[in-house]
């Protein structure tokens, strides 16, 4: 399981930076077109604000001229026609006794409103302040402008409606940004949204106030601001982007984001599931072979342990054997007089002759000994062969004629496969054919065993191992080899023919045969279904031979 | 000269050498019987055995220093070797340093005959007789 999410880790790193950096880059912008937002608008309200200002001024000219109430009526009216927003306007002398007063309230007398603006005014020349609740019930921005007339000074205060304001406001189309005019102690005078004089701290952040010029991402409330200083009356000019709207730019890259997770996923998961199909099966098949070697190796060391020991056992063995043959011989020679002496006497003939037949006896079993070491002798026989380039294909004819009589005998079909090509191999022939022959031998004996169930059959057949190598089989349909024997198969003595009629030395021999021939010999075998012997032998390159 | 067929016997089994001399004497074979390697040489000398029946794995002097030892000093001298520890190699070994055969044990005593008088033959053969 951890094999197949490996390769996911540096998917999701990809992935996972790809999307951090379109996300920042995303985030920028937005925090860019927030600033360029509030810039903007500060700078056409900050414009609106001279306009007035500087009609102020023109208005202050007429009235230093004809400083009278009828006067500052027109004065009122023409300013009213431009400006829709205008409540009311009112002349007062520095102390802040109105002189005059036009607008919709009927407003006599010498009160004014004092306030800030009329202190800035007289110190400034000019004073555009934040909005108070005027007497008429809305919020109103008020704008001061100081004047001489003579050596009197004067001063002339607007008030404006604050809802002139928002309509200045730009914002692109589609655009989900908030934008308002803030004073300088927080309060919103203006907001788009239509948000006015309102002392909800909800809608301006401790944090805006906190780094006023700045344009920022307030991720506790989850929204990006950006505010700009206005040149008049220390008014800010605030723009405010929720997070929300931030997300639905980076909705269409998240989603592109997530199905090529998904995609490069599944990808990622076949093919690891694939290739970690495909390891494990090598890893398998790895395993399966090194263990088949070692248990090759393993009987192979055990064999030539066992074959080195039984040649001992031989060689220690044929000296006694010789001389129970020598004395056998001698006993006969005794025998042929004593049968010479006894003519006459009848009994002592039968005597002799019964003696002999004991002694033919011995000399038949002697015989058998001389067998089996011979055999095993040439079992540990190493080294020292007549190797010579053998044709595969002509050579197995001539090793099939020496038992061919047999095999017909047995009343079994006999086939042979050879390929059409050259396989040659370089080895002593006259061992070849042992093995072979023993073989054949092997196979005719477990078809004969079969032969009441169904007809037997035996395939010799040779083809090409791999580039390398050769392969020779022999199939049979006879008995097969039962699964405890199989381990046995190779080890001297072991034989499942009656006593006296196999030393169990055949395969073992062969065993040692074709590995001095640097092949292998092996096989495979169902039990009652029969069985396939294969000798695979070094194959002499055609460019060799 | 005496050339009628005398056979030196050569082994470490002595029941060996007594059984085989009683066959061979009864073929009407002269025999002789060594079972020290070292002697051999010494014996063929003063006893004028035409034919040597060698065992090789004998304590001391082995079959094959023998062997070479006869060819060297009696090259006419027709040697069997008769051994039950035999490989290959020792019979290619034995039959280039000029044994006349190489017989494995046990082997039947009238094969062994035939194969001593064929060599008995060979010996005639030789230039020098």
């Amino acid at each position: 399981m951890a094999m197949l999410l490996a390769p996911f880790i540096p998917v999701l790193l990809a992935l996972g930076t790809g999307g951090y950096l379109f996300w920042n880059h995303a985030q920028q912008g937005v925090l860019e077109r927030l600033t360029l937002l509030s810039e903007y608008n500060a700078r056409v309200v900050d414009r609106f604000l001279d306009d007035f200002l500087g009609d102020l001024t023109m208005a202050s000219l007429q009235l230093s001229e004809y400083p009278d109430a009828s006067g500052f009526d027109s004065v009122f009216k023409t300013l009213a026609v431009k400006h829709k927003g205008l409540v009311d306007i009112a002349l007062v002398d520095s102390k802040g006794a109105v002189l005059a007063y036009a607008g919709p309230s009927v407003y006599k007398g010498t009160h004014a409103v004092p306030g800030r603006w009329l202190d800035e005014a007289l110190e400034r020349g000019r004073s555009v302040s934040s909005v108070v609740s005027g007497q008429v019930g809305f919020p109103l921005c008020v704008v001061a402008l100081r004047f001489n007339a003579g050596d009197e000074i004067f001063v002339m205060r607007a008030s404006l409606d604050a809802e002139i304001i928002p309509p200045l406001f730009t914002v692109g189309r589609g655009e989900d940004v908030d934008l308002f005019l803030v004073n300088p102690e927080g309060e919103v005078i203006a907001g788009s949204g239509g948000q006015v004089l309102t002392r909800d701290r909800a809608l301006v952040e401790h944090v805006f106030m906190d780094r006023l010029g700045t344009t920022f991402r307030d991720s506790l409330s989850d929204a990006a601001y950006s505010s700009t200083v206005m040149s008049h009356g220390g008014w800010i000019l605030g723009a405010r982007k929720q997070s929300g709207a931030l997300f639905s730019v980076a909705d269409s890259a998240l989603l592109f984001l997530g199905i090529s997770l998904l995609c490069g996923g599944i990808i990622v998961f076949l093919s690891s599931l694939y290739l970690t199909g495909y390891v494990e099966k090598m890893l398998r098949q790895r395993d399966e072979e090194r263990e088949k070697l070692r248990e090759q190796l393993y009987r192979a060391g055990r064999l030539a342990e066992l074959g080195e020991m039984a040649a001992g056992f031989a060689h220690e063995i044929n000296n006694p054997l010789q001389i129970m043959k020598s004395d056998q011989a001698y006993i006969e020679m005794l025998l042929q007089d004593f049968r010479a002496r006894a003519k006459e006497d009848a009994d002592f003939l039968g005597d002799v002759n019964e003696m002999a037949a004991s002694v033919n006896q011995i000399k038949l079993q002697i015989d058998r000994c001389a067998r089996i070491t011979h055999s095993i002798l040439s079992f540990g026989r190493a080294g020292k062969s007549e190797a010579q380039n053998i044709d595969v294909a002509k050579f197995i004819p001539e090793v099939l004629i020496m038992i061919q009589k047999k095999i017909e005998l047995s009343n079994i079909a006999l086939r042979v496969e050879i390929p059409p090509i050259r396989l040659v191999v370089h080895v002593d022939p006259s061992r070849l054919q042992q093995v072979l022959l023993n073989l054949l031998n092997n196979a005719v004996y477990a078809v004969s065993e079969t032969a009441q169930i169904r007809l037997g059959e035996i395939v010799l057949a040779c083809s090409a191992e791999g580039a390398d190598m050769v392969r020779i089989e022999i199939r049979d349909n006879g008995a097969g080899i039962g699964e405890e024997q199989k381990t046995l198969i190779f080890t001297p003595f072991y034989t499942t023919k009656p006593a006296g009629s196999g030393t169990g030395l055949g395969l073992s021999v062969c065993h040692g045969i074709v590995e001095s021939m640097k092949g292998v010999l092996d096989f495979t075998s169902v039990k009652g279904e029969g069985t396939v012997f294969y000798v695979l032998l070094p194959r002499v390159p055609s460019s060799l031979e | 000269m005496d050339d009628a067929l005398r056979v030196l016997l050569v082994d470490d089994e002595e029941s060996y050498l007594e059984t085989a001399a009683k066959v061979f004497r009864r073929k009407g074979v002269d025999v002789e019987l060594c079972s020290i390697g070292k002697n051999v040489v010494e014996i063929l000398r003063a006893k004028k055995c035409q034919v040597v029946v060698l065992d090789l794995k004998m304590p001391g002097m082995t079959g094959q220093e023998v062997l070479r030892e006869i060819k060297g000093s009696l090259p006419n001298v027709q040697v069997i070797i008769l051994t039950g520890h035999a490989t290959s190699d020792d019979a290619a070994v034995c039959l280039t340093s000029g044994a006349f055969d190489f017989l494995i044990k046990p082997v039947e005593m009238s094969h062994l005959l035939d194969r001593v008088n064929t060599a008995y033959e060979m010996w005639k053969l030789s230039p020098d007789n």
